[in-house]
């Protein structure tokens, strides 16, 4: 029986992170799914699936990461994947790319996320940045979002405006339509 | 309508070839090197080009939602690119089905992102950045010149084709979302400077 892993962890940024826990994995007889890593700011947080060799347990791969973190100064989590959780559900619905960007305050991402969840889109990535500092600050977000229905982009600009509060932020839309080419 | 007539006449050729016994061109699929050659310009319209042509709308009418095909990805790495935006899921401007010989892109203007898919990347979709409108020269498949102005859907799809000549997939395009802003280096320094400037 198939045996797969999501790894999950983040810790103070070097160079050689990524090498050594892949090294690690290969040793192991792992075998590398999807996965998604970044730097945020001097931090690296990394999301990693794997499927797992007959002769290593979960619970093995776990003790040994666990280990291994400590030396490495990076906290990793181990937990076993449903099918569920494997599988992608290919959906023809169109994308959308959210971009929105203002001065800084708190509540932004509350704000137009919960706005999303009402209109029953689901978020498919979303990554901020802040810069600056005090009253200079800007933050901006790019999210990429699916959608149920058959909304056009300008309808949803306009729904996300009115939720964003004052000041007001920018925010523009843009339908990612796949194409077959 | 035009598009119905034309699949109607594609689809009385393969009977024709079928009798023939000629085997239909199957698509190349990454990570087939051939998909990275750089494809020649055609000079001579002769019956083999016409039979590529033939070979090339062919597959690209039997492919579901398939819009465009170029040579290079049935493994004849010449400058002969077929394209058919009316075949597009939604409504877009077209110029309806085009065989488009040596094309070049002559202008081209703004910016857009969009999912794409491939036949020879069947693995993967991803989100590419092209022009928003664009200005190609061609020749038709009898040799005639081409010149037309396109936007949107129509305007990628000819850039993804074309790209295909050049040995480019649009995985070599792909634009991540996460490293497409930057914070800025010394950005305390800019914006003291620019106090400084405003006092």
């Amino acid at each position: 029986m198939n045996r797969n892993v999501v790894i999950t962890g983040a810790g103070h940024d070097r160079v050689g992170i990524v090498a050594d826990l892949s090294e690690f994995l290969f040793n192991c007889g792992c075998n590398l799914l999807d996965s998604s890593m970044t730097l945020l700011r001097g931090s690296f947080a990394l999301i990693l699936m794997a499927a797992l060799p007959e002769n290593l347990s979960i619970e093995d791969l776990r003790s040994r990461l666990g280990d291994l973190g400590a030396q490495w100064n990076l906290i990793l989590n181990v937990r076993e994947l449903s099918d569920a959780e494997l599988s992608e559900k290919l959906s023809l619905q169109d994308s959308f790319i959210i971009a929105v960007y203002g001065a800084d305050r708190t509540g932004i991402v509350a704000g137009i996320t919960r706005h999303l969840a009402k209109l029953n889109m689901n978020i498919t990535d979303v990554a901020t940045k802040f810069s600056g500092s005090g009253e200079k600050g800007i933050f901006v977000m790019i999210l990429e979002v699916s959608s149920p229905g058959d909304m056009a982009a300008h309808r949803l600009q306009e729904e996300l405006a009115k939720c964003c509060g004052e000041p007001p932020l920018d925010i523009s839309v843009q339908e990612l339509e796949t194409v077959e080419l | 309508m035009l598009r119905r007539t034309s699949v109607g006449h594609q689809r009385a050729r393969i009977g024709n070839r079928g009798t023939v016994g000629m085997p239909v061109r199957s698509v190349l699929t990454y990570p087939d090197q051939r998909l990275r050659q750089v494809s020649t310009s055609v000079d001579s319209f002769d019956e083999q080009l016409m039979e590529l042509v033939r070979d090339l709308e062919e597959i690209m009418y039997d492919s579901p939602g398939c819009t465009g095909i170029a040579a290079p990805q049935i493994g004849v790495p010449v400058r002969v690119v077929i394209v058919d935006a009316s075949r597009n899921r939604k409504p877009v401007v077209n110029h309806g089905g085009m065989v488009l010989i040596n094309p070049v892109v002559v202008e081209q203007e703004g910016e857009v992102i969009g999912r794409e898919g491939c036949l020879s990347v069947p693995q993967f979709t991803g989100n590419v950045k092209r022009a928003k409108s664009i200005k190609m020269r061609a020749m038709a498949r009898d040799g005639t010149p081409i010149e037309l102005d396109t936007v949107d859907f129509e305007a990628r799809l000819i850039l993804h084709e074309i790209d295909h000549l050049d040995g480019i997939l649009f995985l070599d395009r792909v634009s991540s979302l996460k490293t497409d802003i930057f914070r800025r280096k010394n950005l305390e320094m800019e914006s003291s400077r620019t106090l400084l400037n405003r006092n």
